[in-house]
């Protein structure tokens, strides 16, 4: 029984032509967790989850996937689904008959099960990819990966076009399946606030380069505000790494990132700051705006 | 939900055990498993998984082979027991700090506690803040 | 996991298995309007003239040499991105194109072969000269069971490799047609003059192993052309 691929990137490097889109990204995925890659539009997600689904060649360094070179590796390939924005799909041949085609070349394809997502998502078998609705496109993405079994999937902002309710439609049939059929899952959304919760651990991209590799745990006690007196919070958070701060009257909120120890607490405590939780959104927006370093 | 500072894991454990000393789940009541519990919270289920293992290992909760989780016999003894001895150090220490603060007397308080609006129930709902940023 | 039977073949023999089976009803579709038309036309022709100048059925060489050019340059910016995408190797889907082009080329050369012989049968039995063109000679059986399905394979073999250079480098590569296109050329230029037969084997050859090189590493694109 399978738990899921491992992801290992070392030191990757992917050009196109002159420009290069992804520098000496370097992160590991444990088997069998979801994790969340995150990072603006034109970040390099998307070049990075191709990388790994052999889409496209390595530049320089290695990825490693369940511990081996999946560019060109029948067995690596058969076990890791990329669902691109884009979609991978015949444009012009029947829901059905796309499906049936998956049913041939993903070695653990579930066709009952990609018949009961494509009712829950209530798309029409009959229509032609083309004639869907964004968010209907979108939800075939999602079948074809959930049904594709595959020990490594890969959802790339599977969410866009989708309305809320069938956003949480598939947010449950993955919770739902991943906890039948442990594997590994990679999600990349802007809606970093509707999955945070989901993910075992985070990769942030800026501009082609991993900011960050964690835990989502971690990550999310890694950040923090502190709210109280100006002069009381910015004494408090001289040592600290800032990424914000926000004024409401005499009161100064600052988000702060980096470990919060019991002795800033107790000192926070003691000068009458109140410290609060920074969610994931908020966290990756301050870490990944332009002018921050 | 599990909006907190804390790790999401703690965040469900300390909830369950909000839960049983308030008699919302009683000694030998099921409680949800790990895979509802994930799926009604949309959260990571090995998160999930490690609250319910912290508080098998505290035997607050028991598990039953094959058909799921209870609330061991006498956990909210026990955790009531455990809350009240934190209460002092973790509750009532800081307010008597911000009473002191305040220029507040030891009479001022006895009187607001005997008087009409003073409050005698256990099991209050307002405990869900961090405990220690609670009084803020 | 389990695997169901079919996933127990291995991955080129499966793909090159479904795509086999994608050509079939084109070719059985291809003979059934060409015997019918030609057959009309022969007739036609002995009814209101002398009979036939030429070689009606020969004319077919343009069909099996254009058509297979330009459904293996459409396989390719249809499926290529969908087939690697579902999981399988670029190595499968060159192996699968060139077998399955292999077999097309077989087939219908020497069904073209035969139809040939068969009308020079008929043509001899009216007196009519069984040629290629008003001028040109038609290769003996012998020689036509080798030639035809090879002229087939340029063609096919030709858009493949003018698929593949069109996905990998886009419209620019319309410069090198010249030679991604030779082989279907040399091919189509047999039915005029005597392009020595060795001459195409040579291109399609090139071609094949141009396109294999080619297609190896590929990058996939973000968006397959089909949608556009």
């Amino acid at each position: 029984m399978t738990t899921g691929f491992s992801v290992t990137v070392r030191d990757l490097n992917v050009r196109y032509g002159r420009t290069s889109a992804v520098q000496d990204a370097t992160f590991d995925l444990e088997p069998g967790g979801i994790y969340g890659l995150l990072g603006r539009n034109g970040s390099g997600k998307t070049t990075v989850m191709s990388t790994i689904a052999s889409l496209r060649p390595a530049s320089g360094g290695e990825v490693r996937v369940d511990g081996e070179d999946p560019f060109e590796n029948e067995r690596v390939m058969a076990g890791v689904c990329l669902v691109r924005e884009a979609g991978d799909i015949s444009p012009d041949i029947k829901v059905r008959a796309n499906l049936d085609y998956f049913a041939h070349t993903w070695p653990t394809w579930d066709a009952d099960y990609a018949d009961e997502l494509v009712d829950v998502f209530e798309l029409d078998r009959k229509k032609a990819p083309r004639h869907l609705s964004r968010g209907q496109r979108s939800a075939l993405g999602a079948v074809v990966g959930l049904a594709s079994g595959a020990p490594l999937t890969m959802f790339d902002e599977v969410h866009l076009g989708m309305d809320a309710p069938t956003r949480y439609a598939f947010y449950d049939a993955l919770l739902a399946d991943v906890i039948d059929h442990p594997r590994t899952v990679i999600l990349s959304s802007h809606l970093i606030s509707e999955v945070e919760k989901l993910f075992d651990g985070v990769v942030i991209l800026d501009r082609g380069s991993v900011l960050l590799a964690e835990e989502a745990d971690r990550l999310r006690g890694r950040g923090a505000t502190f709210t109280g007196e100006r002069e009381a919070v910015d004494a408090l958070t001289a040592d600290l790494t800032v990424l914000a701060t926000r004024e409401l009257g005499r009161v100064r909120e600052a988000t702060v990132y980096g470990e919060i120890d019991a002795a800033t607490t107790a000192k926070a405590h003691a000068a009458d700051i109140a410290i609060g939780a920074v969610g994931l959104q908020d966290l990756f927006v301050h870490l990944t705006r332009k002018e921050s370093t | 939900m599990f909006d907190g500072r804390d790790p999401i894991y703690v965040q469900i454990a300390d909830q369950l055990r909000r839960d049983i000393v308030a008699g919302r789940l009683q000694d030998g009541d099921q409680v949800m498993s790990t895979t509802q519990y994930a799926q009604t919270y949309r959260i990571n289920p090995a998160t999930a998984a490690k609250a319910f293992t912290e508080l098998v290992d505290e035997g607050v909760l028991y598990k039953q082979r094959g058909i799921g989780m209870f609330v061991a016999e006498g956990a909210r003894e026990r955790l009531r027991a455990e809350r009240r001895r934190a209460f002092y150090a973790e509750r009532l220490d800081p307010l008597l700090d911000e009473a002191r603060y305040l220029g507040l007397s030891t009479d001022d308080l006895v009187r607001y506690l005997t008087g009409p609006t003073g409050s005698d129930s256990t099991g209050d709902d307002h405990a869900i803040n961090d405990p220690i940023e609670g009084q803020s | 996991m389990i695997d169901s039977e079919a996933h127990r073949a291995p991955q080129w023999l499966r793909v090159t298995g479904r795509m086999s089976r994608g050509l079939v009803p084109n070719t059985l579709w291809f003979w059934s309007v060409c015997l019918l038309l030609g057959a009309a036309a022969i007739w036609i022709l002995q009814r209101f003239t002398d009979g036939p100048a030429f070689s009606i059925m020969s004319l077919l060489r343009y069909g099996l040499i254009w058509y297979p050019f330009s459904a293996a340059l459409i396989l390719v910016s249809l499926m290529l991105g969908i087939h690697v995408a579902a999981g399988q190797t670029r190595r499968s889907f060159l192996i699968a194109s060139l077998l399955s082009w292999a077999g097309y080329a077989i087939v219908n050369g020497l069904l073209l072969a035969a139809v040939i012989a068969i009308e020079g049968q008929v043509y001899d039995d009216y007196g009519w000269a069984h040629r290629s063109t008003s001028e040109g000679v038609l290769p003996g059986l012998a020689l036509s069971l080798g030639a035809y399905p090879l002229i087939v394979l340029a063609g096919a073999v030709s858009g493949l490799l003018v698929g593949l250079s069109y996905y990998r480098f886009g419209p620019w590569i319309t410069l090198a047609l010249p030679l991604t296109c030779a082989p279907a050329v040399l091919a189509t230029a047999l039915v005029a003059s005597p392009v020595p037969i060795a001459g195409i084997a040579v291109a399609t050859t090139l071609a094949a192993g141009v396109a294999v090189l080619l297609g190896r590493r590929i990058p996939i694109r973000t968006t397959n052309p089909a949608w556009t």
